[in-house]
């Protein structure tokens, strides 16, 4: 099944470059914790230039990192029909795990 | 076959012994406990971290330690977990413990006659927090595996730098001359849909969980 992620950074209206990005989840690399309060995704280049890769910071709450990995690997481990996975969309408000607060894309 | 995410906690729990406890309050260090410290007021009320002590001499004067209502009977020796009593400050590491006349329920007061009394105050890490205590790989950018020891395998994934002609490297350490029979235990649990719900902790050093294992692999460490 090919799946994708969607992400959104909060931008109203979000229309403008990068204030949110769909990935191919076959590019997802690895998660880990950054802070306390922050989780990090790594995927490879969207850009594909091969020396540099694309990263979703996530936000939330204070020592939830491993139980929003937990929702994470959940969600990507899901299988809707049109293959569309929210991971963390702050414009609609819509995330994976209620302890996911905000998100930050970068190195698009 | 769904995706599949294979967790690997590489730290061992931090914890911070306080003796000799002179008032309730108790100073994480970057030295001591773990650097960073934890940061965030719900650290503790979002199950972080864990507090406890040795109970010593308990009842109801100063020259007791006093334990609230929900800890029921306490005697002397009685591991007591006592973080329902702590909050923690949002960024300097210092948890203040609440005394049974704050919190009659949830509260503990040291023994504030004779604070020699106040020994084996132990604050324990329950979650990882930062970048080397944890991390998930895509079971997909698993790209290999290599006997590395008499006792250690490594596993290989995708650089998640995104740097090509490089890969990430995870050693578990298994029972001796058990490289195949881990190998076989990882792949039951990557391949089989109706095993897995996401994320499979292959090794977590702080909860001290592994892979359930058939082969008598025995899988005790990560790096």
């Amino acid at each position: 099944m090919n799946k994708n992620l969607y992400f959104s950074i909060g931008s109203a209206p979000s229309d403008a470059a990068d204030d949110a990005l769909m990935i191919n989840a076959d590019l997802f690399v690895s998660m880990n914790p950054v802070t306390a309060t922050t989780s990090i995704m790594l995927f490879l280049d969207r850009a594909n230039t091969g020396g540099a890769n694309t990263q979703v910071t996530l936000t939330h709450a204070e020592a939830m990192n491993i139980d929003v990995m937990e929702d994470v690997a959940i969600a990507m481990a899901g299988e809707p029909r049109d293959g569309f996975i929210v991971i963390a969309d702050v414009t609609g408000g819509e995330f994976c795990s209620p302890h996911i607060t905000d998100c930050e894309l970068t190195q698009l | 076959m769904r995706n599949t995410n294979l967790y690997f906690g590489k730290t061992t729990a931090a914890t911070m012994t306080f003796d000799d406890e002179a008032n309730q309050t108790l100073a994480l260090t970057t030295g001591g406990f773990n650097d960073p410290l934890p940061a965030g007021v719900n650290f503790i009320t979002n199950g972080g971290l864990k507090v406890t002590v040795v109970a010593n001499d308990p009842g109801t004067g100063s020259d007791n330690q006093q334990f609230g209502s929900a800890y029921g009977t306490v005697v002397t020796g009685d591991l007591v977990d006592i973080t329902a009593a702590c909050t923690i400050h949002v960024s300097s590491g210092l948890i203040t413990m609440a005394t049974v006349s704050a919190d009659a329920v949830n509260g503990f007061t040291i023994n504030t006659d004779t604070t020699g009394d106040n020994d084996a105050i132990i604050v324990t890490q329950l979650k990882p927090y930062a970048p080397a205590h944890g991390i998930m790989y895509n079971a997909a950018k698993f790209t290999g595996v290599a006997v590395s020891g008499g006792a250690t395998t490594a596993l290989n994934f995708k650089d998640k730098e995104g740097v090509l002609a490089v890969v990430d490297t995870i050693t578990i350490t298994h029972a001796t001359s058990k490289h195949k029979e881990f190998i076989e235990d990882l792949m039951d649990v990557v391949a089989d849909d109706n095993r897995v719900t996401g994320l499979v902790v292959v090794r977590d050093d702080m909860r001290l969980l592994s892979l359930p294992t058939t082969r008598g692999t025995v899988i005790s460490g990560v790096a």
